[in-house]
């Protein structure tokens, strides 16, 4: 043979194991002409206890001096080598490979591809691995109970079936005992006369009878590709049952997979303690279609679901499936001697929640938290598919909206080419959780006014239940926001999700415990964190970014125009919260605002959360049906003034909107009062020096979505308001057309009256003393503001 | 929690940290050198390595459960005080981050007044102050005695100096299990030295060296007890070795080992009278001494807390010492091993030598190889994994 010198990357390589501490010696690299494929035997010196010493060799059989054989592939540094052990190494180890090379077996050194592992660590990091692996081999803790049972290697293997985990392990009984599930398969026919399989095991279980078996095994070569097959056939799932002790089959001992043949196959069985079964299944199989043609081979996977003494590793079970691919003839199963081979097969496990929740790095339970999407445009399309790859896709999806060409924009789903795009035009909630399906999530679409779900309790039309965890509101729409804030009905916790400035701002409210604070409440609160934010504000209430856009020949939609990519910025955001919820719920004590700002660059968001404690609710008494929400910023206000003023009576300007769906008067904020008011133990009088400027100054960077609600003033004693109060109420009532509020504060808490147009037509005070009149809003909920005396 | 005894690579010095199964970690010695502190030297930072090996109580403080300085020599209780907090544990500070020390296992050799002939460094001074206060408390107040005040005196000082010390006291020949005033099961400590002083001793027996503390441990491993026994022999020269011989050759199992600490860093002197330097392998090896230092157990291994050994006049470490010790594993057919810190894993770069303890006797943890270390490959150093990354 022709000697090759090795390259110098093989010389490097062979120098850095020399200089490794765990390394005794090492051979001369040798180098295959051919494949260029370089082997260096190295010998690693493996430090065992002391009583082992005498014997040179742990009880698991590892030496204290073992040879490794690397192979470097001719593409080293770019691939890494692959170390196998002696040929008569004892394969009865886990993490072993299920293959060898040329007989030696090869140990499963690191759980990822090692040429990422080269490329991470070094060949140092190899090293290590190989070091570390031979320790734990020898001191038996290749599997350690701390972390659970190791599954027999089945990586890297031609053949693939997919079956849901969950399902099948909650299959195993007591009793022992065999199913037949549902079998797809593609059979890829690879070089010469192999083939490839790649399956799914369906969670659907198969009745088998003479009558009804045929129907199981078929197979099509016609399909896509002349190398591929499409076929359906049974798999057979058998499981151990109990000793006559009463206590479970379980197999403690770890085993290497070595089945090749049918043989094998029932020996492993043995081994599982599920061999009873396994006969039951291929005999009852094998009388069912002893009447039939000749017909097959048909692949049949075989699955043990074998019980091992504790979790296996990443999981909350202690079966580990372990499947196999036998080939089957009709009819006599296995009489043909070319059908004796089994094929050893990998488990992947089926499209679910668990698969999906694990991936996502989620809390892995049983239990499907309920969530309730309402509205399936682009934000609610992409946050529903965030979570749904998380393992938490929602539970129903309302939307009366249906798909039009402009959504393929932004929309979390993709039209179908051709002819095919005629069907994007669907209902968005339909088309959505049709998606979703894909994912194995059931979602229930309702194609209906969000406004009326939101106003007449969800519940009813079944958009949410008791069990449901939240709504989130992603319609951008105010109306439906409104609705929810008027529903009398019980109903989950909203969470809004809205895009503002373009897509330079994304707010999340979260309604606190009873929906208190509520999602108009906290909207309310937002722009009161605005006032004090003028660069936020100037953007969020920029009208610049809603246009009207061109979606046909006259026809246009009034939408915010920003990529796709902007969009899920946000999206992805927001998903990640609502995750973060739905695994640690949502705040217990309060609501929350989370705002979100384009990063100056536009490649990324900042998010900020604030806590909204709940509002007060008071009843208006003068026998109006509405309702003032307090909010605490306003309380903690009048408290500093009436703190500031103990012997005195004192008051202010009360700032905040009023919503006339829900008959709420939001107070968010308190004005002081004006230098020129005056302070006495039983009157205040309001000033109104520089009072006008203050409106504006706060309302206007707000766009007006606060403004004045009326006034406040504290009493010293506990009583509510007097004979004069209520006069002044009726006479503001007529100054303008909004409802304003008085709001008392007294030692034992607050009352509330409103004065009202609309309720009161009589005036029954001299006006002299509302002097002022003052339009602080150009809208319909113009305010009033008199200056007047509180007695 | 697994049993362990490392020992840290300081040089020509000793610094053997125990843990046991139930968790108490006990340090013997420390030689924690001016350039071990120094991030600019070569030389490993064993404080650091050390710190990572303790756990902090409630109040955020690392700590021990127990120190024994053997003798008080520099090579013993260098960097005591810049590293440990010495006084009442109130004045701990966290800006100095000091490891309280809830435990001091004392020789009596702290009762002895410095003098031309018992030269004290600092750290020693330190240490007997410390120890002194301790021992003080006991006196005054016992009843107050907490963390970061106990003592433990191992052997009874001359002139009856620590008669009234009878709960503190340990004496020659005694087992103890008793760790920061509890009781650990899964250790036993005997105390082997320092031997009461005889009348006809000379000023050699009663040098700092030879009233080293020697104790031989006994843990459990894996919930099973005696899996390793440990000999720690400080700097104990020939005579003690003799003297320790003649009093247990007939209970040899005494002074049984599965890891022996050889005294003196290797020296000569601790197996011969002769100078090395001067005789080499002329010198006569005492039987004795040999003998006690003899009773390896099958696998045992036996460690040199010293610089590398070389093949020269040198002692400590000597190599003259290091064959007489392999001998031992050949001759008696240990299976064993002889070990040097300052080699471990390799001479340019040595590490913790540490060692397991289980079912199965102790055994070495294997080292592995540094990216730092390495230079030369292609595919060195270590890089982050981007998500994706893995399938191509």
């Amino acid at each position: 043979m022709t000697r090759v010198k090795p390259t110098e990357a093989i010389r490097r390589a062979v120098a850095l194991i020399a200089g490794h501490p765990q390394v005794d010696w090492v051979d001369s690299p040798v180098t295959d002409p051919t494949s260029r494929v370089t082997s260096v035997d190295v010998v690693f010196k493996v430090n065992l206890h002391s009583q082992w010493k005498r014997k040179s060799e742990s009880p698991s059989g590892v030496r204290s001096r073992e040879v490794i054989r690397f192979e470097f592939p001719a593409g080293y540094p770019l691939y890494s080598p692959v170390p196998s052990l002696r040929e008569d190494f004892n394969r009865n180890l886990p993490h072993i490979q299920p293959w060898t090379m040329d007989g030696r077996p090869v140990p499963c050194i690191y759980e990822g591809d090692l040429t990422e592992l080269l490329h991470r660590d070094g060949l140092a990091g190899i090293i290590n691995q190989t070091s570390m692996w031979l320790e734990k081999a020898a001191i038996g803790t290749l599997i350690d109970p701390a972390q659970g049972w190791e599954p027999v290697r089945r990586d890297r293997l031609n053949d693939v079936i997919v079956a849901d985990a969950e399902f099948l392990q909650c299959l195993i009984d007591r009793r022992g005992a065999y199913r037949f599930l549902k079998f797809n398969y593609l059979k890829s026919v690879t070089q010469g006369s192999g083939y490839s399989i790649y399956g799914q095991v369906f969670s659907e279980e198969v009745k088998v009878n003479p009558k009804s078996v045929q129907q199981q095994f078929f197979e099509n070569n016609q399909f896509f590709d002349p190398g591929l097959c499409y076929g359906i056939s049974l798999a057979l799932i058998a499981w151990p049952g109990k000793h006559p002790s009463g206590k479970p089959i379980v197999c403690e001992e770890y085993l290497p997979e070595t089945v090749e043949n049918i043989g094998d196959l029932k020996g492993r069985a043995i081994k599982y303690g599920c061999a009873k079964e396994l006969d039951s299944g291929l005999r009852w199989l094998k009388q069912c279609v002893s009447d039939y043609p000749e017909a097959g081979p048909f692949p049949m996977p075989v699955i043990f679901l074998v019980r091992r003494p504790f979790n296996l590793i990443g999981s909350g079970s202690s079966i580990e499936i372990c499947p196999y691919i036998v080939e089957i003839r009709l009819p006599d199963l296995f009489s043909d001697k070319r059908a004796d081979s089994v094929r050893v097969v990998t488990h992947r496990h089926a499209i679910c929640r668990t698969l999906l929740a694990g991936m996502a790095g989620m809390t892995t339970t049983n239990e499907h938290l309920r969530w309730t999407l309402v509205g399936a445009g682009s934000l609610g399309s992409k946050i529903a598919l965030h979570l749904a790859r998380a393992g938490n896709g929602p539970e129903v999806i309302v939307d009366r909206s249906g798909m039009s060409p402009h959504n393929a924009a932004r929309h979390a789903l993709v039209p179908m080419p051709g002819h095919m795009q005629i069907f994007w035009m669907d209902a968005k909630a339909r088309m959505l959780s049709q998606a979703l399906r894909g994912l194995n999530y059931e979602v229930k679409a309702t194609v209906a006014d969000a406004v009326g779900i939101a106003k007449n309790g969800g519940k009813t039309q079944g958009a949410w239940s008791k069990k449901s965890q939240f709504v989130v509101n992603a319609t951008a729409s105010l109306a439906v926001r409104e609705a929810f804030a008027a529903s009398e009905s019980i109903r989950p916790r909203v969470v809004e999700t809205s895009l503002f400035a373009g897509g330079r701002l994304g707010v999340i409210t979260v309604e606190g415990p009873d929906c208190n604070p509520s999602t108009t409440d906290l909207m309310v609160e937002f722009y009161a964190m605005l006032t004090t934010e003028p660069n936020l504000s100037s953007i969020v209430f920029d009208d610049g970014t809603m246009l009207r856009q061109d979606v046909g020949h006259g026809c246009g939609s009034l939408t915010m125009v920003m990529s796709d990519g902007r969009l899920s910025l946000f999206a992805a955001g927001m998903a990640e919260y609502l995750l973060n919820s739905l695994d640690k719920n949502l705040p217990d004590k309060s609501g929350e605002i989370v705002i979100g700002q384009l990063s100056g660059d536009g490649l990324g968001v900042e998010w900020r959360a604030e806590g909204i404690p709940p509002v007060t609710v008071l009843k208006i008494k003068n026998g109006s049906s509405w309702r003032v929400h307090l909010h605490q910023r306003a309380r903690s206000k009048m408290r500093m003034q009436t703190e500031h003023w103990p012997n005195a009576e004192t008051g202010g300007v009360i700032m905040g909107r009023l919503s006339e769906v829900s008959k709420v008067a939001h107070i968010v904020d308190v004005l002081e009062a004006p230098e020129d008011s005056q302070h006495s133990a039983d009157e205040f009088t309001l000033g109104k020096n520089g009072l006008l400027k203050r409106f504006e100054d706060y309302s206007t960077p707000v766009d007006w979505s606060l403004y004045c609600l009326g006034t406040w003033h504290s009493h010293l004693s506990s009583g509510g308001p007097s004979s004069t109060d209520r006069a002044m109420a009726k006479a503001v009532s007529l100054q303008r057309l909004a409802p304003s509020i008085f709001l008392i504060v007294t030692q034992t808490g607050f009352e509330a009256f409103m004065a009202d147009e609309a309720y009161l037509t009589t005036t029954e005070v001299d006006l002299s003393t509302a002097a002022e009149r003052t339009r602080t809003s150009s809208d319909s909920t113009a305010t009033t503001i008199p200056t007047y005396k509180w007695s | 929690m697994t049993a362990s005894i490392s020992f840290f690579p300081v040089g020509n010095g000793d610094m053997t940290l125990i843990k046991t199964e139930n968790g108490h970690r006990i340090l013997i010695d420390m030689n924690i050198r001016a350039a071990a502190d120094d991030p600019d030297e070569d030389t490993p930072d064993v404080a650091k390595k050390l710190r990572e090996r303790l756990t902090r109580d409630s109040h955020g403080r690392l700590f021990l459960d127990a120190l024994l300085v053997s003798h008080p020599d520099q090579d013993h209780c260098k960097g005591l005080k810049k590293h440990f907090h010495l006084g009442p544990q109130d004045s701990w500070s966290k800006l100095h981050d000091r490891i309280l020390i809830r435990e001091i296992w004392s020789s009596p050799l702290v009762f002895r007044r410095a003098s031309r002939k018992h030269v004290l460094c600092d750290d020693a001074k330190a240490f007997n102050s410390e120890a002194r206060r301790r021992v003080r408390k006991v006196r005054e107040s016992p009843w107050e005695v907490t963390d970061g005040d106990r003592i433990l005196i191992l052997g009874e000082d001359e002139g009856g100096k620590t008669d009234d010390l009878r709960n503190i006291l340990v004496r020659v020949d005694e087992e103890f299990s008793r760790v920061n005033g509890q009781n650990d099961r899964s250790m036993r400590a005997r105390l082997l030295a320092p031997l009461p002083a005889c009348d006809n001793d000379d000023e050699n027996l009663l040098s700092k060296n030879n009233s080293s503390t020697i104790l031989r441990f006994s843990f459990s491993g894996g919930g099973a007890g005696d899996r390793c026994r440990f000999l720690s022999g400080g700097d104990a020269e020939v005579a003690i070795w003799e003297k320790l011989w003649d009093r247990y050759c007939k209970h040899a199992d005494f002074l049984s080992y599965d890891i022996l600490l050889c005294p003196h860093h290797c020296s000569w002197h601790s197996l011969s009278e002769d100078s090395w330097s001067e005789l080499r392998e002329q010198g006569e090896v005492s039987r004795d001494a040999l003998s006690a230092l003899s009773q390896a157990r099958e696998g045992a291994t036996i460690v040199a807390s010293s610089n590398p050994i070389k093949d020269d006049g040198n002692d400590p470490p000597c190599i003259g010492a290091k064959r007489e010790y392999e001998a031992i594993m050949r001759k008696h057919q240990i299976y064993g091993s002889f070990e040097c810190v300052g080699e471990q894993p390799t001479v340019r770069s040595t590490g913790v030598m540490e060692f397991e303890i289980g079912t199965y006797g102790s055994r070495l943890k294997p080292s592995l190889m540094m990216a730092s270390s390495v230079v030369g490959s292609g595919a060195i150093g270590r890089q982050a994994l981007a998500h994706g990354n893995g399938k191509s």
